[in-house]
């Protein structure tokens, strides 16, 4: 299954219970909202996309297919925005 | 409020060190005629490799995301790949302030590998401008590092400071930095050397060609002028708050141009020293700005408590380096 790890030259803390990333390339600054804060914490942790699926659903008490189109649907946009890639 | 100027008030209001500057070394191979670190005859004992690393951790704990390594001149520390690298591993914003005049293919290759996110780059002028500047002769050195370091795609920014001596250089540093696709920051402010020496403030231009500069040429500072509005402190600034520097000695101090010393980290850890110092409480003793309080360019001030401490020996006092750049703000917002 695939994992994935941060994109280098991607700088990232937590700061008061919120992610905060700088993509200094583009000279961007992204704040992560709940969700994508805990999708980001796993993603980090080195699971894999089943793995956090199984997190999610525990964690937010969702069925299995609603998790998957929101891990998905956010990692695809970390992907997409350069912030993390496949391992 | 944008993502920027929210992350710039919770960690003010918080008190969390996002931006952290390391002043490696006081060694400097340039001796540019304004700078702010006193002359030294000797250089005391700098923190080890070792040291600085556990400062970045206990920065990193303390939710810092921001690092700036300068000197001195920080190339002349023979860690500085090491601990970019380190602070990079520590998923810090690393940034390098350098003259730029060491710098060959091997040490820009060696920045690329360590991940730098920013090269910063002071430079003056044309080449017998910028070396009677800096008292070396450089200037091919630093616009070939210029080129290095694009070459290896390292973001790079040049810095220039306009005073009595150069401010004609401008249109050329300028169009240099537009030749070149890259950020230009400029700054007027000369300031008093930590010892608080004044004879620096000899060199900085009159208020009149400043003036110029910031309403007619376009020119923008190298700070954010909405800055105490985010804060919403008229009184205060990052220093302390959600800045800090170490110094090559391992003082903690609360901004680079603050020479108020909070502790040192070979006797307390760097976190004892940023939770526990007196700093804080009494810049917060808003009771004593008697003088700003009464001043009629308060909104126009961007009030450095550096300056201020330098310049009249009080946290609370006034500055006259700032005091004349509100008063320029204020006659180009009443035009």
């Amino acid at each position: 299954m695939t994992k994935y790890k941060l994109k280098r030259g991607i700088a990232y803390r937590e700061i008061a219970g919120n992610i905060y990333i700088v993509d200094s390339k583009n000279s961007l600054l992204h704040q992560l909202n709940e969700t994508a804060t805990f999708i980001w914490r796993c993603l980090l942790s080195g699971k894999n996309l089943e793995e956090i699926v199984h997190k999610v659903c525990l964690e937010y008490d969702v069925e299995p297919e609603i998790a998957r189109h929101d891990v998905e649907e956010i990692v695809t946009e970390m992907i997409n925005k350069g912030l993390v890639e496949e391992i | 409020m944008n993502i920027t100027s929210h992350l710039q008030k919770i960690s003010f209001e918080n008190r969390i060190p996002l931006y952290s500057i390391f002043e490696l070394t006081y060694r400097c191979n340039l001796k540019c005629l304004h700078c702010y670190i006193p002359p030294q005859k000797k250089y005391k004992q700098e923190i080890t490799t070792s040291v600085v690393k556990k400062i970045i951790n206990e920065i990193a704990s303390l939710g810092g995301l921001y690092l700036v390594f300068t000197g001195g001149e920080p190339l002349l520390r023979k860690d500085i790949f090491e601990l970019v690298e380190y602070a990079k591993k520590k998923n810090f914003v690393v940034i390098l302030f350098t003259n730029g005049s060491l710098m060959n293919k091997n040490s820009v290759e060696n920045l690329a590998v360590s991940g730098v996110d920013s090269v910063e780059i002071s430079i003056y002028g044309r080449e017998h401008i910028h070396n009677k500047f800096v008292q070396r002769q450089v200037f091919n050195n630093v616009i070939e590092s210029i080129y290095l370091l694009k070459q290896y795609r390292i973001d790079v920014c040049l810095k220039t400071l306009l005073t009595k001596l150069n401010y004609t250089e401008f249109e050329f540093i300028k169009n240099l930095a537009r030749n070149l696709n890259i950020r230009l920051k400029v700054d007027f402010v000369v300031t008093p050397r930590n010892d608080g020496s004044v004879d620096v403030l000899r060199y900085t231009l009159d208020e009149n060609r400043i003036y110029k500069f910031l309403s007619n040429q376009g020119v923008r500072l190298t700070y954010d002028r909405n800055f105490k509005n985010v804060m919403g402190e008229n009184f205060l600034c990052s220093a302390g708050f959600n800045l800090v520097c170490v110094s090559p000695v391992g003082d903690v101090y609360p901004c680079i141009q603050l020479p108020y010393k909070l502790g040192n980290v070979k006797k307390k850890s760097f976190v004892n020293i940023w939770r526990n110092n007196d700093f804080i409480a009494k810049v917060k003793n808003f009771e004593k700005y008697h003088r700003c309080s009464k001043c009629r360019h308060i909104f126009y001030c961007s009030r450095c408590i550096g300056l201020c401490y330098i310049e009249s020996g009080s946290l609370y006092g006034c500055s006259y380096t700032v005091l004349k750049l509100s008063q320029i703000w204020r006659r180009i917002t009443s035009n």
